[in-house]
């Protein structure tokens, strides 16, 4: 025993259905990791001379022996190979036995791919990755967020669609090996990627997510994403929502005190300023927008405000001239006026009819939307989700009730407040 | 005054009457009111007039001080008998050093003797001296000291109202209510309906002064007609009236403006002191607002000289335009623009922004037909309401839903961002970078700050077995009320 | 490359332009070097992510192509160009845009997305305009007055008096897929019933 040969030998020999359970605790020993550690150039001859779907387990290891000794700094290209062809490839099963080493090569991909410039390089295995590694599409894993950051790095922003889309309910560390700033990475990251796809409002949700997560410090993730959903929610409602009852208070605070230029412009925003002035005030603070990276969702929530009068007109008039809808919407011209009013009807943001007779433009009540089979599809899927979503909240809702630790809790919690009820009446004699 | 009203319709306002407005008030009341209608009209032959009424009055005060700021006001223009009169400045001054001198040394005598009462009385007499001089700081310092000694609910009713009244001078309303309350809690205050009138003056103009015209209007409707002159150094019943009915017409609604105001005996005796206000009023809630608007816009040149009203003209008669603009089209289904210009005195366009504001502020439910010029009613439309409001409803419940579960999920597994690598941190791999723009990352640890140090105590404290069971008990109400609304939906 | 351009023109050929993009993406993905190859179908997979209504994968591919294909390729700028008049929903410069030598490969999917956009517009008018005059129609249609007229009597636009065009709203969708939606109302009643029970 002792060499990286016996070593592959072994996991050839035990990768069969019932010695796993064998080859893992072999694998996790001591001594196994020193020899890894010692025949670290012969590691991914190892690997490539192993079947990355029979022998899993034993791949995983070794690769994650290698990531450790390979330098993340100046990148492995040969490393970066072998785990990319690897992490498509395995076997779920396998790899759920140690979602550690799993984590830590994907973490490695990340680090290798942006070391060399190739970030699209792990795109398709990541993705393939996180579905290896996810018991169920409703578990978060560590790797949704070095999947998204090099989706966004290598621009391929639509390669995340189906992973971004998936809602998650789930956080299962035992299983994952999930921790609280993979949670956030993964909001703030996904965020980034809806607010490209212009799915803004699923954005807010991910966003959202993040600021609400429970936590005990002010992390500078949350932090960065408090500031994008000041900007996203202004340039998709034109007003940003109160925090819900249950943000940390920590980060109640920092929406107020620490977004700065952000929370500024949401306050302007709110006081009905023209788009000049708001746009006076984005110059003004443009070096702060720059370093948060935000000055194109500035300009967008900038611009959305002339389409935001123009809503709030139909709210007032049945019709209207495009002349007046110019002047009180601050656009330049009828035409101009005209031009607007169109692309709102075809991004269905308002609902109306142009008549070119007499330059009018006639509101309509956007009620006459509903009267339609399409309602009454829209309402069927909306109560099929919730009924699948309640069904998951009442399973969870099972499984903390017959969680040991939480029965321990109430069992203690009920037997103090029946000592506190007996001995309560009985110190009333004692009184005078 | 019938007959003037019929005068006015053919065209200009009555000419004001200032010797009539100057009758109703005396002291203080008399001189500060001359002197701020001065100044409204400066430039006119009003000014000169009013400045010479307060001069007048002032010759017979001890205010030295205000009197020779009136002359440098007048500034030689009333001719000699007018001119400065610097031998009676000089003899009241010496008359009124001598006295305060006699009643500081009176006071520091009975100080010493420790007699209540003679205290009381001594800081009462010289908060009159300052009073009478004009430096009310120093009134109000004197009549707040007698507040120690005060042995009879009379005493307090007498302290609360001077020092009252130097503070509506003042302009410095942050005393006031709490002195208006503590007169209004004696017996003797309330068995006696000149104070409780003259507390609700006070009340009232402390509301119309913040601006608060349905509270305001409350307040003057309960002055009883009791009052008569009695506060006129202060208020006139007069400016009761005015005061208390525009702040209706503002801010009362129908029911609330016909009990209070129209069918309330001891304000409809007010009204009749008057009568354009009065003629407004009734117009007002006959629905005539032509006449009543009419009557209003007679009003303003006279209310714009009050120093209670004056700020608050603007927004009351926007108000009570708002509200009459709101009744009219109330009724209908369909409204001409052109018929309902000429009814408000305005064009059609200018009436079509009005309501433009009204709609969007949501005070009317209607919307213009700009082109035809026509405002219909808006029938809110149930079915689409009941459908927009259970898509709303569905959808709302599918994001809370969701986030519960996550946030459910992570406490239960104490995925919790910890101070100093508490729970947080994981796997290796270097600070992620922020993507797209390759500047700094948002760190992949918490950034601890030094500021959150309370925070980090807290949580340090609370073990992880109390964190769980405080999680539990937490997510039983949210699970309740999730699976609660779910049955709804 | 070669097999996958074989089946990336099968599935032009078999027009389904829907598939192309998501099918050069993914073989994009698998070789990620290869969007430097001057032999990759820049331009039809840019178009194709247009043709599938994803402006936003079209401007990121754009985005991620190398600085030399980019100025290498006029047709990639072309549509590019024609991306952008989308992207700021430029109506009238779309059809300008539009007019370009497609090459061999290009032109089914550039013929094919004419349509599309043109049917989308026709359909915008409707929803849009109460009535219009026929030169405007022709811009936004990019076509000539008489199409733009022929296009709108196909809709049963009638031209009134002073020579505007009538616009029909769009029918209340009446009758379409009705079998669905009565499938649906089916299980809207039955969770009414449930409720009420």
């Amino acid at each position: 025993m002792g060499t990286l040969e016996a070593l592959v030998a072994q996991i050839t020999a035990l990768s069969g259905e019932a010695d796993l359970g064998q080859l893992h605790g072999q694998l996790k020993s001591n001594a196994q990791d020193n020899v890894m550690r010692q025949s670290a150039g012969g590691l991914l001859t190892a690997v490539t001379s192993l079947d990355p779907a029979a022998h899993s387990l034993g791949c995983l290891h070794l690769l994650e022996a290698k990531a450790r000794t390979s330098n993340a700094q100046q990148g492995d290209r040969e490393f970066l190979e072998a785990a990319c062809r690897f992490l498509p490839a395995c076997t779920p099963h396998q790899v759920h036995m140690a979602p550690e080493k799993f984590a830590a090569v994907c973490r490695a991909v990340k680090a290798h791919c942006l070391a060399l410039g190739l970030p699209k390089r792990g795109v398709a295995p990541l993705r393939a990755a996180v579905a290896k590694l996810c018991p169920s599409p409703d578990h978060l894993s560590p790797i949704h967020a070095d999947f998204f950051q090099l989706c966004l790095l290598s621009k391929c922003y639509g390669a995340a669609a189906s992973v971004v889309e998936a809602d998650i309910f789930l956080v299962d560390p035992a299983r994952t090996a999930c921790t609280p700033t993979d949670v956030l990475l993964y909001c703030y990251y996904g965020g980034l990627i809806e607010i490209g796809r212009r799915r803004y409002a699923h954005a807010l949700e991910l966003l959202l997510t993040a600021i609400t997560a429970p936590t005990l410090v002010l992390n500078a993730i949350t932090l960065a994403c408090l500031k994008k959903f000041t900007l996203v929610s202004l340039l998709h409602a034109g007003a940003v929502p109160p925090l819900p009852k249950h943000t940390a208070p920590l980060v109640t605070r920092a929406a107020k005190n620490e977004c700065g230029a952000a929370a500024e412009l949401a306050r302007l925003c709110s006081q009905g300023k023209s788009a000049a002035e708001l746009a006076a005030f984005a110059q003004g603070k443009q070096a702060e927008f720059q370093q948060d990276g935000s000055v194109g969702l500035v300009k967008l929530a900038i611009e959305g405000h002339a389409k935001r009068q123009v809503q709030k007109l139909t709210q007032t008039y049945l019709t209207l001239s495009l002349a007046d809808i110019a002047q009180q919407a601050g656009l330049g011209s009828p035409q101009e006026a005209e031009l607007a009013v169109l692309r709102m009807i075809d991004a269905g943001e308002v609902h109306a009819r142009i008549s070119e007779r007499d330059g009018m433009v006639h509101f309509l009540e956007e009620d006459e939307a509903y009267h339609s089979e399409a309602t009454t599809e829209a309402l069927d899927r909306l109560i099929g989700r919730s009924v699948e979503l309640a069904a998951k909240l009442a399973a969870f809702d099972m499984a903390v009730s017959s969680d040991r630790a939480y029965m321990t809790k109430t069992e203690l919690r009920s037997q103090r407040k029946a000592d506190i009820d007996q001995s309560g009446p009985s110190t009333e004699p004692l009184g005078p | 005054m019938e007959v003037e009203v019929q005068a006015g319709e053919a065209g200009e306002a009555p000419a004001f009457d200032l010797e009539a407005y100057a009758a109703n008030y005396s002291g203080h009341a008399k001189i500060n009111r001359l002197l701020f209608a001065a100044e409204k009209s400066a430039g006119t032959p009003l000014e000169l007039e009013a400045l010479k009424m307060a001069a007048d009055a002032l010759r017979r005060t001890e205010n030295t001080r205000r009197y020779v700021e009136v002359m440098e006001r007048i500034g030689g223009r009333a001719g000699d008998q007018y001119a400065p009169d610097q031998d009676w400045v000089d003899r009241v001054e010496r008359l009124a050093a001598q006295k305060q001198d006699k009643l500081e040394n009176e006071l520091t005598v009975y100080k010493s003797n420790l007699i209540k009462e003679s205290i009381r009385m001594g800081h009462n007499e010289l908060g009159d001296f300052f009073y009478s001089r004009g430096d009310l700081q120093a009134a109000f310092k004197h009549y707040m000291r007698t507040r120690d000694y005060c042995t009879t609910g009379r005493h307090i009713v007498h302290m609360c109202l001077q020092v009252v009244k130097c503070s509506i001078e003042l302009g410095n309303y942050i005393h006031l209510s709490n002195y208006v309350q503590k007169a209004e809690a004696t017996p003797e205050g309330q068995a006696d309906p000149v104070v409780m009138s003259k507390l609700a003056c006070a009340s009232g103009l402390y509301c119309l002064e913040q601006g608060r015209y349905k509270a305001a209007a409350l307040k003057f409707t309960e002055v009883s007609s009791e009052l008569g002159t009695s506060f006129s150094d202060v208020i006139a019943p007069q400016d009761v009236a005015a005061y208390g009915a525009l702040c209706g017409m503002a801010a009362l609604g129908r029911a609330e403006l016909s009990a209070r105001l129209l069918n309330s005996v001891a304000f409809r005796e007010l009204l009749e002191l008057v009568p354009e206000v009065r003629e407004a009023l009734a117009d007002f809630y006959a629905s005539n607002y032509t006449s009543c608007l009419r009557h209003l816009e007679r009003l303003r040149p006279q209310l714009g000289l009050d120093p209670h009203l004056h700020d608050h003209v603007q927004p009351l008669y926007q108000a009570v335009r708002n509200k009459a603009l709101t009744q009219y089209t109330a009724p209908f289904a369909a409204l001409d623009l052109n018929a309902m210009a000429a009814f408000f005195n305005t064009t059609a366009s200018g009436l079509e922004k009005e309501l433009a504001e009204l709609i969007s502020s949501q005070q009317i439910k209607a919307r213009i037909d700009s082109h035809a010029k026509v405002l219909y009613a808006r029938k809110p439309d149930q079915r689409s309401g009941t459908y927009q409001q259970a898509m709303r409803a569905g959808e709302e419940y599918l994001r809370n839903t969701r986030a519960l579960l996550v946030r459910a999920s992570l406490m239960q597994h104490d995925l919790i961002q910890k101070p100093a690598g508490g729970g947080g941190g994981g796997g290796g791999g270097g600070g992620p970078d922020r993507p797209d723009r390759g500047e700094g990352p948002p760190g992949r640890h918490g950034r601890h700050r030094g500021d959150r140090r309370g925070d980090r105590e807290r949580g340090g404290g609370a073990g992880p077995s109390e964190e769980r069971g405080g999680f539990m008990s937490g997510m039983w109400g949210k699970l309740g009320a999730a699976s609660r609304f779910g049955d709804r939906d | 490359m070669e097999a996958l351009l074989a089946s990336v023109s099968q599935l032009v050929e078999s027009r389904q332009f829907d598939e192309v993009g998501t099918a050069l993406d993914e073989a994009e993905l698998e070789e990620p070097s290869t969007l430097s190859s001057e032999r990759w179908p820049h331009a039809l997979h840019l178009l194709a992510h247009v043709y599938a209504g994803r402006l936003e994968d079209a401007r990121f591919l754009y985005k991620r192509t190398p600085e030399n294909i980019r100025q290498g390729s006029p047709e990639l700028a072309a549509a590019f160009a024609l991306l952008q008049r989308l992207w700021v929903k430029d109506y009238q410069h779309v059809w300008a845009a539009l007019q370009f030598a497609w090459s061999a490969q290009v032109a089914p999917l550039a013929a094919a997305l004419a349509d599309r956009l043109r049917s989308r517009q026709l359909s915008l008018v409707a929803r849009a305009y109460a009535n219009i005059s026929v030169p405007k129609l022709a811009a936004l249609l990019g076509c000539s007055e008489a199409e733009a007229a022929q296009a709108a009597s196909g809709q049963g636009w009638a031209v009134g008096q002073d020579g505007l065009v009538e616009v029909k709203p769009p029918g209340a969708g009446a009758a379409a897929s009705s079998a669905a939606a009565e499938q649906a109302l089916q299980r809207l009643t039955s969770y009414v019933v449930h409720l009420e029970s």
